[in-house]
């Protein structure tokens, strides 16, 4: 593979105009931290960040993932560009294996920043030594991957993507976890098992935006399991369907 | 070489290219049409970004479709306006280059080239945002002619350039011509085709109307006369000596006082009898012309059919 597919794209994701945004979002993230923890004084403090962590880390993660991935095809697509890279001596699952993982690398960079000021915010500069918040850096790459992946599948099969994604993540992800018998069907339960995050975290509402209403506990091993198994066939999946089928702008077809 | 065989194209239940064989040759060869004809769709599919729903594309014997190495024998100029327009026309092409496999190194340095052939050296580190559409064909042509292919194509090229890079942009196309490639270049203005080429392609609502040399074209159209105008001293004479000597359909004088215009379908005869009116007969011949001769007649004459 070309690893100008990869630079190429990286350059890309990572140029100011989009990161901007992202670092203005994690400055964001610190401040709620800030305020989240000045609201419950009396609670441990990497109690308060494993609330954040499950309820508001993890989330822009998978935004990021889903606007990171849409820029992988389906903008190509929408901005007619794709015929660059369609045009390119390239296979083109190398073109989407590129592409994808260079968008990926993106968004776990921008997780792990929002994780650390985050964590900096709640727990000072033991945040940088602490087992959990170095856990939630890993947990920011793989959910960069799985989600990275699905949403890259979901915009090569179909159109508006973007709204898909985000009734996905944000939908589905919050309710499945906390509907009974539905939790192994949500990729945010296999990410908050390889967490280190312990026991109950939030009350009230918030138990329902953490996942926590519906208590089973999924073995460590089966979350690895189930995680890379899905990021491996989401990926090898979107590279055969985008090697199969057409992805030409319809609209102005003549 | 491009081959197209019984090649048909639908979108759903529209068509957009309806069985069309040919083969098209090196040189230079006009794709022809109005807007909606087939032309974008028939690029796409030599280009391997669509698929024929029946029908086989090759290029140098090469299923185009998702294949990297029928990809380095062909270059494209796209009709889309479209770039990452943060780039600058510059980092465009070497990264149009690098994803053709070439070095950092090869890449610059072929791209320095480039922006020289195409008269982008001056303007190519400004970004595209900023690029009129004339600046923008330029460095999509660039794009097309990177890795050197012996395919070009070239969807609607001419649009938004102005008369002096209409010129260059000819000059290149032959001087790439005459290297022996295979040039398409499609378009619905027909004065800037006759311009490029005489070899063209006529496509009228997904279907190959003809195919050939323009003048093969007209020559073969024989339910239209060739109408050939005739400016001289003294048409009365004239129009009395060309009735005799050569085959002619409809003769009229006019519409100017020493104008006449004759109806014919072998014209070749008619300009010999037309020469010796001038040189035996002594009429004074001030202009000859056969309007419906170019390219937009013989156009308009087989969409009409």
């Amino acid at each position: 593979m070309n690893s100008a597919i990869f630079l190429t794209h990286l350059q890309d994701t990572l140029r100011p105009g989009r990161l901007i945004p992202w670092i203005i979002a994690a400055l964001g993230m610190c401040g709620i931290a800030l305020v989240w923890k000045s609201l419950q004084p009396d609670e441990a403090l990497l109690t308060v960040y494993a609330q954040f962590s499950q309820i508001l880390l993890y989330r822009i993660v998978i935004l990021a993932a889903v606007v990171f991935s849409m820029g992988v095809i389906a903008q190509e697509i929408e901005q007619k560009t794709i015929v660059y890279l369609l045009t390119r001596s390239q296979p083109r699952w190398a073109l989407l294996l590129g592409r994808s993982f260079a968008s990926i690398v993106s968004v776990a960079a921008v997780g792990m920043i929002c994780v650390l000021t985050s964590a900096f915010a709640i727990l000072g500069f033991k945040a940088f030594t602490t087992p959990e918040v170095l856990m939630d850096c890993v947990v920011a790459f793989m959910a960069a991957g799985v989600y990275g992946s699905l949403f890259v599948f979901l915009s090569l099969i179909v159109n508006r993507a973007m709204i898909w994604s985000l009734l996905f993540a944000f939908g589905w992800e919050t309710f499945a976890q906390n509907l009974p018998g539905m939790r192994p069907v949500s990729v945010m339960t296999y990410l908050n098992t390889i967490g280190l995050h312990e026991a109950k975290r939030a009350n009230g509402l918030l138990t329902f935006f953490s996942g926590d209403m519906v208590v089973a506990d999924t073995p460590v091993w089966l979350a690895w399991t189930v995680l890379i198994g899905l990021w491996v066939i989401l990926a090898v999946g979107g590279m055969m369907i985008f090697s199969l089928f057409e992805y030409s702008p319809r609209e102005d077809a003549e | 070489m491009i081959e197209l065989k019984s090649v048909s194209r639908w979108y759903g239940p529209v068509i957009g290219v309806n069985d069309v064989t040919c083969t098209l040759p090196s040189g230079v060869t006009a794709l022809l049409g109005q807007n909606g004809a087939g032309k974008s769709t028939l690029m796409r599919l030599i280009t391997g970004q669509l698929r024929p729903t029946t029908g086989e594309v090759k290029v140098n014997g090469l299923d185009p479709f998702g294949n990297p190495t029928a990809m380095k024998h062909l270059g494209f100029c796209p009709d889309i306006d479209s770039f990452p327009e943060h780039l600058t026309g510059r980092q465009f092409v070497t990264r149009m280059g690098r994803l053709m496999g070439f070095s950092t190194g090869t890449a610059a340095t072929r791209t320095q080239e480039l922006m020289d052939q195409v008269g982008m050296a001056d303007r190519c580190d400004k970004p595209l945002r900023g690029y009129s559409k004339g600046m923008r064909q330029r460095i999509k042509l660039a794009s097309a002619l990177f890795h050197e292919p012996d395919v070009i194509l070239l969807d609607e090229p001419l649009n938004g350039l102005d008369p002096l890079g209409r010129r260059e942009f000819m000059d290149v196309l032959h001087r790439l011509a005459e290297g022996g490639r295979t040039i398409i270049v499609s378009s619905h203005i027909l004065f800037e085709v006759e311009q490029m080429t005489s070899s063209m392609l006529l496509m009228h609502r997904g279907r190959l109307l003809a195919s050939g040399n323009i003048r093969t074209i007209r020559d073969l159209i024989d339910s239209h006369p060739h109408r050939i105008s005739i400016s001289c001293s003294d048409p009365r004479r004239a129009a009395a000596i060309l009735a005799q000597e050569a085959p002619i359909d409809s003769l009229s004088i006019g519409p100017g006082p020493d104008e006449l215009e004759v109806r014919t379908r072998m014209p070749d005869k008619l300009y010999d009898a037309v020469a010796r009116l001038s040189l035996d007969e002594g009429i004074s011949v001030d202009r000859l012309e056969s309007p419906d001769n170019s390219l937009e007649a013989v156009f308009g004459y087989l969409v009409e059919n």
